[in-house]
């Protein structure tokens, strides 16, 4: 791992390229991207346009096929998938658009999860914090099954936001939610984004959610189409 | 992160896991429970069975040992064999017949039954006592009756089923007279 300056984000002419019994799909086709700390991003762009992919790319998950990539200092190109884990435990946040709790655990226990693998003695202190942030003190014992779609998806943003991480990485946050719990939600995002001066990157397919964010990145047939 | 806290870790997510899983695997569980249940108590009610016989097996056999003879009677030669090598020795001669009360045989409302017919001699029981009802020695229940006919011990159900009465001499007569179909 190589640690570099505080760029939060940096992609030098990356590819994703998946293979398929159909063939070859190019997903990002030489994508260069500078983000630097504690900015918004909002990327917007049509379905299959690749701003999923970029998500991944950047939080580890997917492994690109060409070009350079480096997350809050740390080249990612030759991290083995334990460094790859290691490294989003400590300095990534992820909020999906499914949620992703583990549904046998309660919400205490989920916000306090990314904490106990890091070795917080305090894990459940702190996932009390951030559920008390969000407005769920009184349901930390309830299991996802017990919550509302927008009580979840507060309960994984206290679990994205409780490590305290450097980058936060948003994947259609609102997509499963009704319009005034997706707002509530939002307002929520923002403010810990603000509270933890966290550089945040959230993929939307609603406008006005890119509005809010301070610069956004329109994608196009996997390639970046205006950044502004 | 120590290797004892990983593994305290590990053990406490799987605990978590089995949260659901035990749900799942309720009616699993009840069936494993239900299915020892059923096998423990057949062992312990064969066992049961099988000490009861072992413990009165003298008293349910009339003897220390059996020897059977199917479809033949014993020679003298093997009579004169068992004789040397038994205190005492009991005769009893076995055989499956239909029995029915006299007069029974073709009425609907009198029963008939597939019986063990047992012919003794004196000797037996070897071991134990025969009780009847009414209180009789077996000698005299089985004796020879005043009109030249003998009597017959005859197992209280078997009664019931061929619709006599127990303890009347006509019933005891009837049965008698009934069973060597």
């Amino acid at each position: 791992m190589t640690e570099q300056s505080d760029t939060a984000i940096q992609l030098n002419n990356v590819e994703l390229t998946l293979t398929s019994n159909a063939g070859e799909v190019n997903i990002l086709r030489g994508i260069d991207l500078s983000i630097n700390s504690g900015e918004t991003v909002g990327v917007v762009g049509p379905s299959g346009s690749g701003k999923t992919s970029m998500l991944m790319v950047i939080a580890g998950l997917e492994k690109i096929s060409g070009g350079d990539i480096s997350i809050a200092g740390y080249g990612l190109n030759g991290m083995s998938e334990d460094e790859l884990a290691l490294f989003r435990q400590g300095h990534v946040g992820i909020v999906f658009q499914n949620f992703h709790l583990v549904p046998t655990m309660t919400a205490l226990e989920n916000a306090a999860m990314p904490l106990e693998f890091a070795g917080r003695v305090d894990a459940f202190e702190r996932a009390r914090v951030e559920l008390e942030a969000v407005g769920l003190s009184h349901r930390i014992d309830h299991y996802p099954g017990q919550l509302s779609g927008g009580e979840q998806q507060r309960v994984a943003l206290a679990r994205a936001f409780a490590p305290e991480p450097a980058i936060l990485l948003a994947d259609e946050p609102t997509g499963n939610l009704d319009g005034d719990t997706g707002l509530k939600v939002m307002d929520l995002l923002f403010s810990l984004k603000e509270r933890c001066n966290t550089t945040m990157m959230l993929v939307t397919h609603q406008p006005e959610l890119a509005e809010r964010c301070s610069r956004t990145i329109h994608m196009l047939d996997g390639k970046i189409s205006n950044d502004g | 992160m120590t290797v004892r806290a990983q593994w305290s870790l590990a053990w406490k997510m799987a605990r978590r896991e089995l949260r659901a899983g035990l749900t799942g695997f309720r009616i699993f569980l009840a069936c494993l429970a239900v299915g020892v249940a059923a096998i423990a108590g057949v062992g312990t009610i064969s066992a049961s069975v099988t000490g009861g016989l072992n413990a009165d097996a003298k008293n349910l056999l009339g003897g220390d040992i059996d020897l059977r003879f199917h479809n033949h009677p014993n020679n003298e030669e093997q009579n004169r064999y068992l004789k040397a090598n038994s205190n005492t020795l009991s005769k009893v001669m076995e055989l499956r017949a239909m029995a029915a009360p006299v007069g029974g045989r073709n009425g609907a409302a009198r029963g008939r039954s597939l019986v063990e017919l047992k012919g003794v001699d004196e000797a037996y029981p070897l071991s134990g006592a025969m009780v009847l009802s009414p209180d009789l020695p077996l000698k005299s229940a089985l004796g020879k009756l005043d009109d030249g006919s003998f009597g017959a011990v005859v197992d209280s159900n078997l009664l019931k089923r061929l619709v006599l009465s127990s303890g009347s001499s006509d019933a005891y007569n009837q049965a008698a007279n009934g069973l060597p179909l």
